[in-house]
């Protein structure tokens, strides 16, 4: 036994024998005094003199915060964060959501009466304390009843503590060593439980995080980013060239796409320009011209190509007097059927789009060589 | 038509050709301006005010890299295959419709199909066809199915081995030349020829083999009608009634409001829709033993024995005659009138009284030519002589009824005439035997002709190894008509053309005229190398007007791209009433059970038996799938004792067949019927489904068989039904009134207060998505489902899946019986997601994954479904779909080739529901966003609406006051099914009208 | 109220001391937390390996199910909820009764509830296990389950707060940690006991860490008494709400038969009446096979009688008021649905609820049914079966036929439906048989302190 003790504890068959002790000791002034008994006895509370417990309050504002913070959350996640019409219902509509509001209201409650009352008024989990390393605790934990004289910061005057418990008519009493010796419960013990603890709780996460973010994928939990359906430009595993899409029947006529009409350029050149020449059309036709044509012809048509041809042939130049003798229907057909190393731009442009370029290219030519009364 | 604006360049290329083509109004977009569905970036060509290339690049970057970051660790197919050189007219994303044609038994139907990268997904009715704009036959809607059934024929085949095309030619060809040297005739067992230029081939075929036979028989038809129209036409004619020019309409178990030609119920219900309770309206009789879909709809039904008819429609006319003055053709003086008096044909139901009024509305129908009497196909002849003998008296022919010669030279025969040919056959006489389409083995079965397998000189052209095939030693796969060319001619003088709108899914797969083409040049015969060829050269030497100014070439693109060509109708033939006497003489009136063999709606003659849709498809009256039970009249069915399921024994002389029973109210005591077209014993699908009718069909064909036993077996075999319950219990659910009751203002609006709402209206932005449906014009065909199915792809659950109530159709059409169950009335109402405003099932979503959009719809969002069904629970129309299983994840090509890409596929554990096509919506309001306007009204049009014959089913926006739906929803007749729950629906119902006879009611 | 002076009535007369024979707290500890340092009877080896077994196929049928699809089961259009939300209730409904005897009765002083608080308490938290099981599996896509907790997601979306389904996850969640915080509270000074008794180095480890270093003293008492009573409140508001949630899923929906504004107090009623049920079921089991004749007495189990009796005659009135309701309603659509539930396909449902629950329990009027061991063994059987079927007419009949007669369907049950059932009874019961091998099965802290004695004679003892 150390010479530093933390208390002297005695104990008692009977609550009443422990009652009937605590104002006799107390009288002495001894040191602070506390009782350790199996179940809760009623009036060693005021014998000691301990106040009433605060909790009442606690739960009552925890609630109310839950209750308030369940309604602003839901209020703001249904009403401004995400507003999405239900039922008919406005998305501020606030009557459903009292349920909820009541149920978070008594989850806060509930857990700061039970936490708070253990880790903040009792300062639970402590396994180091000194009274758990008494023989006593055994029996006070059954059914015997224990008053201590517990050290008050300075030295306790353990002969005198003694002699008062006795006379009180405790036996045993015993001394409480201070400091514990290491129980099965010594801090770094704690600290190895914790540490396990806090490493399971990491790995679980980890296993929920993956599960989430795989599970999604793993048959039989099909997820719709894989639909069996055939999208365009699918590949196929059916078709021996691998292509999902099909090219149509030779010799058929979708509607909307009747075949190009002419058989020659004679024929062709017959056409009239069925458009008439307006400033939409004219929009259109430059802006097809601009996307289509301007990379070899030139934005002005002269041929000179705004990417430097990098290859042999030569664009022609729209604004050669052949091209501008031209017949509208000849130009068009170029468009549709190519010529020389011009390929068709019939996959790319509507008939009616190739006669509004056509249109263009006329303003074009009539730009660049402007007759005089033009200026007028 | 929401693919209107697609069309318009076609039409504006029309400019500098021709008038023949007619005027079409320019100022419409080409195809490729869909900017928004998927690929639309790929004509590279913006507005001339919008992004220059560059910035687009940037933004394309900018949007995968996006995509990239939010498709987190999902593995992702990112693998893209483009065209290496694309066609013109496809544009990956955007649907390109082919003009092209359906046929099937005697009918031929224009189609419009629907692809997407040159495969089709959806069959339309071709919207330039007069007689039925834009609606095509059901059966015609879901061969999309069909064109991709795994179980098709891929190769060609001899005695089971795969054999390549050149060997398969060469070995049809060896056959017919020593057919040929050896003297023997070569029999082409195939189906009725409608295709003129199927009909030149034959011809051709006919030099090169001098003793070929054509026998082309339809296995659905009686033969009686035939018979009749023969003997009275002088020679085989097609019969097609028009009741958009008629009055009064008698019905003789005919089913012309089947569907299957969506021309006659657009017409029907095209009458059926007065304005106002003063309008006129078609007034409909029935007379039939089985209760069919057409009779359900009739204002006065007629409870008579299917082999009663005959006396009946002579009743009748001796009524005309009597009381009204209606004159006997010419050489009918000494008609012999029927035995039984009229009262003591009819049953419960329609009555003496009816029966008079009956007379006396034809009588003053004929007066302006508006009379029109129709008799069923299955039913013997006398029926139709007496109805024939009706149509003369009262005028209707070629006023109410079109008669054209038939346009081949190769007419149906009849069932006696086939099975001698399958008799010769089996005996061996023929050098060879060509089976061509049809399915003879499942017509006749148990034929010795088919008892041995792999007959050498059999050969068999089909699109699968069935019944038939397994006969045949060489085997010839078949181009779906899909893959096909060809022509036909759907109404008198019109021209219609079937191009194919795919390649075939598999090289080795050749359309039968392809085959018989390679025969003849092998034979020696014309040479042409190309079927499409030969149908062009024909086309070019025979329909092209001599004198047209419009280059062939021209013309030819142009017929291909209208699908049509009109023509000069041939001279309608004349009648000789005298030849009906000896078919009336035939008439008899037997007792005993009466067994009616009828085509199957849903499988005709068992075609389309390998056809999931088709099979799952609730038959419109009895609402059964899978399977053909066998119907029985209440009073009978109470007699053996006999409930819904309970299994029978049917008996005719020695041919017995076993099938479950159901029994259906309204059926005339003492007759049974019997689809056929069931008990397949071949191909994945159809076979064991249902029973085989044709083992009971005699070697008259006679599909009205008398003295049938009727004898219950132990055992049960629950009929798989998709409404389990009959009644309306008195419920306010479809509502139909007579139209003096209409007149005295009843079933107008509803009862009781308007619902109140704690919260205030909705409001809706732009638009207000609505649906009106005409319960008047709706005839209950169902064609609404298989659109819808084919559109949104609805998977096929299957015989116990049914059973267990879990098939997966968005909409279905409910089916009431009203009165007594001997004589019941009928209605039918189509019931989909009624997009409520106030939802309720929304409310109870706990994940948000059904709301509700700002134009209206309730729409389901499947990705964020968890599968609670608690919305299901609460949708008072339970109409919400869930999937219970997997039904769809595990299918591959070709079968998945058939689904719609626009729309989503669901896996199991997900909720779905009709969205009011919302793909098509979004299309329309794309459409009208880049072309700055509103949407057009009418322009949007859901799967169900673009199918509906009869134009019952009108969508629209319901805030724009002026469109018609929102005029139709004011109507007098409209009202809301479940009004007062208070969840508004967006649906309105117009209450279906009865315009029953004066002093009857 | 604890330990009055023995009085010269006959006994019946006395007011029951819930103790028999002579019980201290030494005695006490050495009966109840002796069970967790002997090795149990080969029978509870029997009952457990049986229980087990039976949740392990239970387990592995749900495995089934969430591999092919909850098409294994027998819900259909328009049945889409059976067996399982009729399980969920169930089970939720067994998990009240440990509540309402820790809580409710401890608020009313009832000392008699001391000796089986303990168990009911465990009882609820299993029960609100198996509960919480079913709708988890329950939907369509199971791994997505979590996509009913408002997380911050991806999607920037959040839940349906107008949905009872997501009331009833707060509900059930709640209930859950709540109940598992008062089970715990009432046993830290138990385990501080068994940390000092127990030899057996590791079980002491585990008590040690588990009693948080309790040590009894008077200044942590004050605190506890205070949160163990502050907690009984909550737990009070909170028992009763959170049945009412779960009838919210019913009443808040537009189907006839559900959407009735008595089914609240209904369900919580009827929570209460299987709850007792299966708390005398158990108790009975425990006391014979643990020996706690003494602790648990026939007077406890006749006053669970009597409240059986007593919430049967309540169950009687809800069902009459609803009835009544329905009848009063005028509405075509309910009376539809009433008639269906005494009559047509499913009619022997409603039949035998209505004898299990309202004419069984009656023999409880007289005093030797509710001290005898078969009846109220029998009694709580037909309870427990009459409850379960309650939910299946409110649920399957209900919804077979609805508004529109064309989409009524029969509903059939597949026989993975009945072993999910059973699984989850295993599930429960090798729960209970755990519990009762490592954890002491009275709360010996709270019957301490009710001894006759345990008090000083200046204060009347008991709790006040």
């Amino acid at each position: 036994m150390s010479d530093k003790a933390f208390a002297v504890l005695g104990l008692f068959d009977s609550p009443d024998g422990l009652l009937a002790a605590i104002p006799r000791v107390r009288a002495l002034g001894l040191g602070r005094l506390e009782a350790y008994t199996p179940y809760p006895v009623h009036g060693v509370e005021k014998a000691l003199g301990l106040k009433k417990s605060p909790l009442a309050g606690m739960v009552l504002v925890m609630g109310l915060v839950g209750a308030l913070s369940a309604f602003l959350f839901q209020f703001w996640a249904t009403g401004i964060d995400y507003p999405i019409v239900v039922g008919g219902k406005s998305p501020l509509a606030w009557q459903a959501y009292i349920p909820i509001v009541f149920e978070v209201m008594v989850l806060f409650a509930t857990f700061t009466a039970g936490l708070g009352m253990l880790l903040l008024l009792n300062r639970l989990p402590f396994y180091g304390h000194p009274v758990l390393s008494s023989r006593a605790i055994a029996a006070v934990t059954r059914d015997r009843f224990a008053l201590a004289v517990e050290a008050l910061g300075e030295e306790l005057d353990v002969q005198a503590a003694r002699r008062a418990l006795e006379e009180a008519g405790a036996s045993p009493v015993e001394v409480v060593p201070l400091p514990a010796p290491d129980g099965p419960y010594s801090p770094n013990a704690l600290l190895r439980g914790l540490l396990a603890v806090a490493a399971s709780c990491l790995a679980a996460g980890l296993l929920t995080y993956w599960g989430i973010k795989l599970m999604p994928v793993l048959p039989p939990m099909v997820h719709m980013e894989d639909q069996p359906r055939v999208n365009a430009q699918a590949p196929s595993a059916f078709f021996a060239d691998g292509h999902a899409m099909r090219l149509p029947a030779p010799g058929t006529v979708a509607r909307g796409f009747l075949p190009y009409g002419p058989a020659s350029r004679e024929e062709a050149a017959a056409l009239p320009n069925p458009l008439p020449r307006n400033a939409a059309v004219l929009a259109l036709g430059k802006a097809r011209y601009g996307t289509f044509c301007a990379v070899c012809h030139g934005p002005l048509g002269d041929g000179v190509p705004t990417l430097t041809a990098a290859y042999g042939a030569k664009p022609a130049n729209l604004q050669s007097r052949t091209v501008r003798e031209y017949p509208d229907g000849v130009i068009f057909d170029v468009i549709t059927r190519g010529k020389n190393a011009m390929p068709s731009y019939a996959w790319a442009l509507t008939e009616e789009e190739r006669w509004a370029v056509v249109h263009y290219v006329r303003v074009l030519e009539r730009a660049q060589n402007a007759r005089d009364e033009d200026l007028k | 038509m929401p693919d209107d604006t697609r069309r318009q360049p076609g039409e504006k290329t029309r400019y500098w050709i021709s008038v023949q083509e007619g005027t079409g109004e320019p100022g419409g977009r080409p195809a490729a301006w869909n900017e928004f569905p998927e690929g639309a970036a790929d004509p590279p060509e913006l507005p001339a005010d919008a992004l220059s290339r560059r910035r687009f690049l940037a933004l394309l970057s900018a949007s995968a890299a996006l995509a990239a970051a939010s498709a987190c660790s999902r593995p992702d197919r990112g693998e893209i295959v483009p065209y290496t050189e694309r066609p013109e007219e496809v544009t990956p994303g955007v649907p390109n419709f082919y003009a092209s044609c359906f046929s099937e038994g005697r009918r031929a139907h224009p189609v419009l199909v629907k692809t997407r990268e040159g495969r089709p997904i959806h069959v339309e009715g071709n919207d330039r066809y007069a007689a039925a704009p834009g609606k095509a036959p059901y059966r015609a809607i879901a061969e999309v199915l069909g064109l991709y059934d795994p179980d098709r024929l891929r190769e060609p085949s001899h005695r089971g081995k795969a054999v390549p095309v050149t060997e398969a030619e060469r070995l049809l060809a060896e056959r017919a030349r020593e057919a040929r040297s050896q003297g023997l005739p070569v029999l082409l067992f195939t189906e009725a020829v409608l295709s003129p230029t199927r009909a030149r081939l034959l011809a051709e075929l006919g030099k090169a083999l001098p003793r070929l036979e054509v026998v082309s028989y339809e296995a659905s038809e009686g033969g009686g009608e035939d018979r009749v129209l023969r003997s009275l036409f002088g020679g085989t004619v097609r019969l097609e009634p028009l009741p958009e020019r008629a009055e009064v309409v008698l019905s003789l178990e005919s089913d012309f409001l089947s569907g299957e030609d969506p021309g006659s119920v657009r017409a029907f219900a095209a009458g059926r829709r007065p304005e106002g309770p003063r309008e006129p309206m078609v007034r409909f009789y029935a007379a039939e033993g089985r209760f069919t879909l057409t009779g359900s709809r009739a204002d006065a039904r007629f409870a008579v024995r299917t082999g009663d008819l005959a006396a009946f429609a002579l009743g009748i006319l001796r009524l005309l005659v009597e009381r009204h003055g209606v004159a006997l053709p010419r050489g009918m003086a000494d008609l012999p009138w029927p035995a039984k008096p009229l009262e003591a044909l009819l049953g419960p139901g329609a009555g003496e009284r009816e029966a008079e009024a009956l007379a006396r509305d034809l009588a003053a129908a004929a007066r302006r030519g508006a009379a029109l009497v129709v008799a069923g196909g299955h039913l013997p002849a006398p029926v139709h002589a007496a109805a024939a003998l009706l149509n003369l008296a009262l005028g209707s022919l070629g006023r109410t009824l079109a008669v054209w010669p038939w346009p081949t030279a190769f007419p149906p025969v009849g069932r006696r005439e086939a099975e001698g040919a399958l008799e010769r056959a089996a005996e061996g006489r023929y050098g060879l035997v060509l089976f061509w389409g049809g399915n003879p083995a499942h017509a006749f079965p148990g034929h010795r002709a088919f008892a041995q397998a792999r007959r050498e000189t059999f050969v068999r052209m089909g699109l699968y190894e069935d019944e038939t095939a397994q006969a045949a030693a060489l085997v010839l796969p078949e181009a779906h008509w899909l893959e096909s060319w060809g022509d036909f001619e759907p109404r008198p003088g019109l021209r219609a053309l079937r191009q194919p709108a795919l390649r075939p899914l598999y090289p080795a797969v050749r359309q039968g005229e392809q085959w018989l083409l390679g025969l003849l040049g092998a034979l020696g015969g014309e040479k042409a190398e190309d079927y499409a060829l030969f149908l062009k050269e024909r086309w070019r030497r025979e329909e092209w007007p001599p004198a047209s100014p419009v280059p062939f070439e021209r013309f030819w693109a142009a017929a291909l791209h209208e699908g049509l060509v009109p023509g000069t109708p041939p001279p309608p033939p004349a009648p000789s009433a005298g030849a009906l006497l000896p078919h009336l003489e035939a008439a008899r009136s037997e007792t005993g059970l009466e067994l009616v063999l009828y085509p199957s709606p849903a499988l005709l003659d068992g075609r389309y038996g390998n056809n999931g849709w088709l099979q799952e498809w609730p038959d419109p009256v009895t609402k059964a799938t899978w399977g053909n039970p066998l119907w029985m009249a209440p009073a009978d069915a109470r007699r053996l004792g006999l409930k819904d399921g309970d299994r029978v024994r049917l008996s005719k002389g020695e041919r017995r067949l076993e099938s479950p029973v159901l029994v259906q109210p309204g059926q005339r005591e003492g007759v049974a019927a019997l689809a056929l077209g069931y008990g397949r014993e071949a191909l994945s699908v159809a076979r064991g489904v249902g029973t085989n009718g044709f083992s009971l069909l005699g070697g008259d064909g006679e599909m009205v068989l008398s003295g049938v036993e009727v004898e219950k077996i132990p055992g049960r075999q629950p009929v798989p039904t998709t409404q389990t319950h009959h009644r309306m219990e008195g419920r306010d659910l479809v509502r139909s009134l007579s139209l003096r009751e209409w007149a005295r203002g009843e079933g107008e609006g509803r009862e009781g207060h308007p619902p109140v709402s704690l919260y205030p209206d909705q409001e809706f932005p732009d638009h207000k998505w609505g649906m009106v449906i005409d319960l008047s014009a709706c005839v209950g065909c169902s064609g609404c489902l298989l659109a819808c199915q084919s559109e949104n792809n609805v998977p096929v659950v299957g015989p116990e899946q049914v059973l267990r109530g879990r098939e997966m159709h968005w909409i279905r059409i409910d089916r009431y019986y009203e009165g007594p169950e001997e004589a019941p009335r009928a209605v039918h109402s189509p019931m989909l997601c009624q997009h409520c405003d106030n939802a309720p099932c929304e409310n109870v979503c706990p994940v948000n994954a059904t709301n509700h959009s700002p134009d209206g719809l309730n729409q389901m969002a499947y990705n964020r479904c968890v599968g609670t069904r608690y919305c299901a629970n609460n949708c008072p129309y339970k109409v919400r779909r869930f999937n219970f299983l997997e039904w769809t994840a595990f299918k591959r090509e070709p079968e998945s080739l058939v689904f719609n890409p626009e729309v989503t596929v669901r896996p199991r554990g997900v909720m779905e529901k009709c969205t009011f096509c919302v793909q098509r919506i979004e299309e329309a309001k794309v459409r009208a966003r880049v072309e700055g306007r509103k949407v057009a009204d009418g322009e949007v049009v859901p799967a169900c609406a673009a199918a509906c014959p009869a134009e019952a089913i009108v969508f629209g926006d319901l805030k724009d006051p002026e469109s018609r739906v929102s005029k139709l929803a004011r109507s007098g007749r409209a009202y809301k099914v479940l009004e007062e729950l208070g969840v508004r629906p967006s649906v309105t119902y117009l209450a279906q009208l009865r315009n029953v006879p004066e002093d009857t009611e | 109220m604890s330990a009055p002076a023995p009085s010269p009535l006959p006994e019946e007369l006395t007011v029951p001391r819930y103790l028999e024979g002579e019980v201290t707290a030494g005695s006490l500890d050495d009966q109840v937390l002796a069970f967790p340092e002997r090795k149990p009877p080969l029978k509870w080896f029997v009952a457990f390996a049986f229980t087990a077994a039976l949740a392990a196929a239970g387990f592995g049928f749900i495995g089934y199910t969430v591999a092919t699809g909850i098409g294994v089961w027998g819900n259909n259009r328009p049945v889409f909820w059976a067996f399982d939300i009729i399980n969920f209730v169930f089970w939720v409904g067994i998990g009240h009764a440990g509540t309402l005897i820790s809580a409710i009765l401890f608020l009313f002083r009832k000392t008699w509830r001391n000796a089986i608080a303990r168990f009911s308490e465990a009882m609820t938290i299993f029960a609100v296990m198996c509960a919480g099981l079913f709708p988890l599996i329950h939907v369509g896509r199971p791994w997505l389950a979590f996509w009913l907790f408002p997380y911050p997601n991806q999607r920037a979306l959040w839940t349906n707060f107008r949905s009872p389904l997501l009331w009833d996850v707060f509900a059930v969640s709640t209930y859950f940690s709540v109940s598992l915080m008062f089970w715990y509270l009432g046993l830290v000074p138990d385990l501080a006991s068994l940390r000092e008794r127990t030899t057996h180095p590791l079980r002491k480890k585990i008590y040690t860490v588990l009693s948080l270093g309790w040590r009894g003293a008077a200044s942590h008492w004050v605190h506890y008494e205070k949160a163990y009573l502050l907690l009984a409140g909550l737990a009070t508001g909170l028992v009763l709400s959170v049945h009412s949630v779960v009838s919210f899923d019913f009443a808040v929906s537009v189907v006839p038969g559900w959407h009735m504004t008595i089914f609240p107090p209904y369900f919580v009623a009827g929570a209460i009446f299987a709850g007792f049920a299966m708390v005398v079921l158990v108790l009975v089991v425990v006391r014979e096979s643990m020996d706690l004749q003494n602790l648990i007495t026939l007077d406890h189990l006749e006053v669970m009688n009597k409240v059986i009796l007593g919430v049967s005659c309540l169950m009687a009135y809800s069902y009459f008021m609803e009835a009544f309701t329905a009848w009063y309603s005028m509405n075509p659509y309910l009376h539809h649905i009433f008639r269906q539930y005494v009559s047509g396909t499913y009619g022997w449902a409603g039949i035998l609820t209505l004898s299990c629950n309202v004419l069984a329990p009656q023999v409880f009027w007289f005093r030797r049914a509710r001290r005898s061991y078969p009846v109220m063994i029998l009694v709580a059987l037909c309870v427990t079966v009459g409850m379960w079927f309650e939910r299946f007419v409110i649920i399957v009949i209900s919804l077979h036929q609805d508004f529109l007669p064309s989409a009524w369907h029969l509903y059939k049950p597949t026989p993975v439906d009945f072993a999910i059932l059973l699984g989850s009874f295993g599930l429960f019961f090798t729960l209970v048989l755990l519990f009762a091998r490592i954890l002491p099965v009275i709360a010996t802290t709270e019957v301490k302190a009710i001894l006759p004695g345990a008090q000083p004679h200046r204060h009347g003892g008991g709790h006040e």
